[in-house]
């Protein structure tokens, strides 16, 4: 069966959003040093951060990706960082990552997700 | 599953009932027709751009151009009850005020001066109804109470100075050069103004306690009121919603036969759709309040077996089904309970697909007599006092019933269910960065749950507990505490997801802690 041209790959804490056949990623987060925040990283480069849910910051302009991969990469961060400071178990996680993305008209996303049980 | 509370924003259409009465008492009927029709198809900004429009080119004391203020300002309050967001709610709301105070600025013409004002009050009346109704969805928000009830009873004073006035225009004499309009139109404002005013205290009324002698007050206040509108021409719709009114009164007070005799006085045929509604539901109140349940329930199935559409009385139908389920699970006939709750489940569906402010206070029935039925109605309704004031912003009064729920189930035993309530209470600790506190209740939660498939999330969060302390006041003790915490939660949970969160983090901490290189002499 050929892969589905859009799609999330996660693997550990990294994950890859796949749009039109092709991978982009991988995007992951780091601790900040205080452990109080979370750094955004994209390609293991630092591109936003989450103090507080009113002081987060993002901007993934200099990787000059897809708009799609910019959106979902964003809401996946989001919501994985969501999910882990509130300890939602995986099936939790998913379904935040799930209602996000629909809310945004980026279904097509959720239904391709790979290597989250 | 006690999911982090929260409470879903309502989307999709209000279509709340209960239409502004705007009674415009000069209008043209073919234009009122036209805008009724864009209005009934919901053509919002249609009408409101063809008001806009033809008021550009209508001098300040023209007729018409009262026909078109009314018209654009019942367009933008029945828009406000159509759009899910508050915000936008809100922005139509002020748009239509604004309308008319403008208009209120520009014209010295008493009839149309007094129009404009009861329109205004009319504005108010609708924005307090709209905000009670959304209240219902979460009864916790005080904040939100607060501000109706503060609305409600400018409303009141407002509706009582119209009163006045419109009286004292129309008695004894009215000025000689607007005799004809006082004759018919005075006496439509002034009855319009009487039943806002009545349905204003009636709403007051309700939202006191039973005992208080100020609902009581409130009561007796509305029911003078509603009488002289209801005793008004049997056929003006005003009438009708009075006697509707007054038939809640009566029932309210336990008076049914009195309720029933005055309900079956109202022509339902005359009435549309949504006022006809009313009257269903109330009947099924009636009967409800009779302890006829099952004729209530068959009332109303027949009823929605012809009209499909979801308004109040489908609400109705769920409720009673659902108090029909609990009435069967008493007298321990499992079966037929569970055929209830299903059947509420069912109907809680709208036929069409088309989700509105019913059908969503229709599922949350649904899903409170599930909860009730999973925790018990005592746990449950605290697990439901923890999610509505967290979603109204209160954090330390949800994370109080939140606690409290979890002791009361706790006492049952320990569970699943025990567990995912204290690790939503630790949640919200977390939240309002209590983390001495959070790590004390999940140790306790992850002491006495074993076996539960959620400890991983729990120690997780108790380990982030750790850092967030560790960070506070660093030191080795503290370090130490929260290596170890991670070490053991990458030990002890190896297939979870939460693994590679702990062991990322385990990762940094080592790495910060690694010695700086010395830097070499050149």
């Amino acid at each position: 069966m050929s892969m589905p041209s859009t799609g999330i790959r996660f693997q550990g804490t990294c994950f890859w959003v796949r749009h039109r056949h092709r991978e982009y990623g991988p995007f992951d987060y780091e601790w900040s040093r205080d452990f109080a925040g979370v750094e955004f990283l994209y390609q293991r480069q630092k591109f936003g951060e989450y103090c507080s849910p009113l002081e987060i910051d993002a901007d993934l302009r200099e990787f000059r990706l897809p708009m799609r991969v910019v959106e979902v990469g964003s809401i996946v961060c989001g919501s994985l960082i969501y999910g882990i400071i509130n300890g939602l178990s995986f099936a939790e996680k998913r379904d935040v990552v799930t209602k996000e993305l629909a809310n945004r008209g980026l279904e097509r996303f959720a239904d391709n997700i790979h290597g989250w049980q | 599953m006690t999911s982090l509370p929260k409470i879903s924003v309502c989307c999709g259409l209000l279509l709340l009932s209960a239409a502004l009465s705007t009674s415009p008492a000069i209008a043209d009927e073919p234009s009122q027709r036209y805008f009724e029709a864009l209005r009934e198809r919901r053509l919002w900004s249609l009408a409101e751009l063809v008001c806009l429009d033809e008021l550009k080119n209508l001098p300040p004391t023209a007729p018409r151009r009262m026909e078109v203020v009314l018209e654009l300002t019942e367009t933008l309050a029945k828009h406000a009850r159509d759009v899910p967001l508050p915000a936008e709610r809100q922005q139509l709301w002020e748009q239509a005020a604004d309308v008319l105070d403008t208009e209120l600025r520009q014209t010295e013409v008493l009839s149309h001066r007094l129009a404009l004002a009861v329109q205004r009050a009319s504005l108010r009346c609708d924005e307090r109804a709209v905000l009670t109704l959304l209240a219902e969805i979460n009864p916790y928000d005080e904040r939100q109470q607060q501000h109706i009830a503060e609305l409600t009873s400018k409303n009141i004073i407002e509706l009582n100075r119209l009163d006045d006035t419109l009286a004292a225009a129309r008695f004894p004499a009215p000025p000689a050069n607007a005799k004809d309009w006082f004759d018919v139109s005075a006496r439509q404002l002034q009855r319009s103004v009487q039943l806002k005013l009545a349905e204003e205290l009636f709403a007051r009324a309700m939202s006191q306690p039973t005992t208080s002698p100020d609902r009581a007050d409130d009561l007796l206040k509305a029911e003078q009121v509603v009488r002289k509108v209801s005793s008004g021409p049997r056929d003006a719709l005003a009438a009708q919603r009075a006697t509707l009114l007054l038939t809640r009164m009566h029932r309210l007070r336990g008076d049914s036969q009195r309720a029933k005799g005055l309900l079956d006085s109202i022509d339902v045929a005359l009435l549309p759709a949504e006022l006809r509604d009313e009257v269903l539901s109330e009947q099924a109140e009636l009967l409800i309040a009779q302890d006829k349940l099952a004729d209530a329930a068959d009332l109303l199935r027949k009823a929605h077996q012809v009209d499909k559409a979801f308004r109040h009385s489908s609400l109705n139908l769920i409720t009673t089904l659902t108090k029909l389920s609990q009435a069967a699970r008493q007298r321990r006939d499992a079966a037929l309970a569970d055929e209830l709750l299903a059947e509420a489940e069912r109907s809680a569906r709208p036929a069409d697909g088309g989700a509105n402010y019913w059908s969503q206070r229709a599922q949350q029935a649904v899903a409170q007599a599930r909860e009730d039925l999973q925790f018990g109605a005592e746990t449950a309704a605290l697990i439901r006092e923890g999610r509505g004031r967290y979603a109204a912003g209160d954090r330390e009064q949800a994370a109080a019933a939140f606690a409290q729920a979890y002791r009361q189930h706790f006492e049952k035993g320990a569970s699943d269910d025990s567990f995912e309530i204290g690790l939503t209470h630790a949640r919200v600790r977390v939240e309002l960065k209590q983390f001495e506190a959070t790590l004390k209740s999940l140790d306790e939660l992850l002491a006495s749950h074993a076996s539960q498939a959620a400890r991983p999330q729990a120690d997780l969060l108790r380990v982030i507990c750790l850092g967030r302390l560790y960070q506070a006041m660093p030191g080795q003790a503290a370090r130490e505490k929260f290596t170890a915490a991670l070490e053991a939660h990458v030990r002890d949970f190896p297939d979870s997801p939460t693994r590679a969160d702990a062991q990322k983090m385990l990762d940094q901490l080592k790495a910060q802690l690694k010695p700086a290189p010395v830097p070499q002499p050149k």
